[in-house]
């Protein structure tokens, strides 16, 4: 597992070392190793499915349509506060008629979902993805007790635009590595990287 | 039912339209005017809606909208619960439904979508709530309309600069004729004024996008 370790420890110090500075206050885009890692190797204009959990955005979709004809945004934290968990949130994912997804853009659904919703969250994902399909998540890895919930835009193959999305509010229970990990399975987490913000990326492969 | 621009100047430039009509007018352009009808905001249709021209919506559809060879615009007091196929799909309302475009799909930033969306190019406002998918078609066809585009667009620039002659190509899209359109199903009116209200620049982007 040295190439683990290897990817994982390395990908702390170059982030670190690429971090802009955070600004005062609105919006602000940060380089993304993460993102970078779920789109390396994958090759542009193939037919892959993308599903971004995050909301519709025109750079996101341009960014996604140099790999993938068929992308789909399910803006999950929007429908968790319409539908009131009427209806369980993982049933909220939507299926792909005609393949399944391919690349996957989680954002900080994990740190933003009560932890009951998280394995049937995950759960469903792996349901509908094949088997080599890339999931990536960001979890907030930072010692604040308030934190500012942002909207995820990709700007970029290596960039992402945080969006302030609301008030600061009561962190929740930080979640550790480990913890991470299980909770991504079937997804095998095989890289992850600390930015200066305190934003810990992972990125998993569907096994 | 229809409020329809009768003008018969139509032909000139039927990609070049605007929307300053004010209450009541359908989209009209200063210097040529494209054919478009216009559903008001106090019109409720149910049904199919098909035609031969560019459509303008500011009321309420639930049905299908099939305008394969024009530009459908849904404007920001329109309500569209149906599936949509036509050249360019510009929303600036509401649409539950999938949307299908030969060419493009623009939806504005006041726009909420929920369904998918079939075309080679979307635009997506900031600002716009869509939920669904998006399917660009495949992707080696798209490649291969972009080769043949850069391709065309190579031999006519050597034949141009070979010959030194002025070389044009052929503008895409299809003139408006006739002006047929139909629709089937119950319509009513649900207000006494009756008036559509045109957005400034709505048709402009649907023609001219």
């Amino acid at each position: 597992m040295g190439w683990l370790d290897r990817w994982m420890g390395g990908g702390d110090e170059a982030a670190r070392a690429t971090e802009p500075e955070e600004p005062k206050n609105g919006s602000t885009e940060r380089r993304s190793l993460g993102v970078a890692a779920l789109f390396d190797g994958v090759e542009p204009s193939a037919d892959h499915a993308v599903l971004d959990l995050g909301r519709a955005a025109e750079a996101s979709l341009e960014v996604y349509g140099r790999y993938a004809r068929r992308i789909r945004f399910a803006d999950l934290l929007r429908e968790e506060r319409r539908r009131m968990w009427t209806v369980a949130l993982e049933d909220s994912v939507p299926a792909q008629p005609e393949r399944p997804y391919d690349l996957i853009l989680g954002w900080d659904v994990l740190d933003r979902l009560g932890p009951e919703a998280r394995e049937p969250l995950v759960g469903r994902l792996a349901d509908r993805s094949a088997p080599g399909a890339r999931v990536h998540v960001l979890v907030d890895a930072s010692d604040a007790t308030m934190v500012r919930p942002y909207r995820f835009t990709v700007v970029d193959v290596d960039r992402v635009r945080y969006d302030p999305d609301g008030p600061e509010q009561m962190a929740r229970p930080r979640l550790l590595p480990a913890e991470v990990e299980r909770l991504l399975r079937p997804f095998e987490v095989v890289r992850a990287f600390t930015s200066q913000s305190g934003m810990r990326e992972y990125v998993g492969i569907r096994r | 039912m229809w409020k329809k621009d009768e003008d018969t100047t139509q032909g000139t430039n039927p990609k070049t339209t605007d929307s300053r009509g004010g209450s009541g007018s359908t989209p009209r352009a200063s210097t040529g005017l494209a054919r478009t009808a216009t559903i008001g905001s106090s019109i409720t249709i149910h049904g199919e809606v098909t035609g031969d021209e560019d459509l303008l919506i500011q009321g309420q559809v639930d049905g299908s909208v099939e305008l394969k060879e024009h530009a459908v615009t849904i404007g920001g007091d329109g309500q569209v619960t149906a599936s949509i196929h036509a050249r360019v799909v510009t929303v600036e309302g509401r649409v539950d439904g999938d949307i299908e475009a030969q060419e493009q799909v623009i939806l504005r930033s006041s726009s909420r979508v929920e369904g998918d969306i079939t075309a080679p190019r979307v635009v997506l406002e900031d600002g716009a709530r869509f939920r669904g998918g998006v399917d660009m078609g495949d992707p080696t066809k798209v490649a291969s309309r972009e080769e043949t585009s850069s391709s065309a667009s190579r031999s006519t620039k050597s034949a141009t600069e070979s010959d030194n002659k002025s070389t044009s190509s052929s503008s895409p899209g299809s003139t408006s004729s006739g002006g047929s359109k139909s629709s089937s199903g119950s319509t009513k009116s649900k207000g006494s004024d009756g008036s559509s209200r045109s957005t400034s620049g709505t048709a402009s982007a649907a023609a001219g996008s």
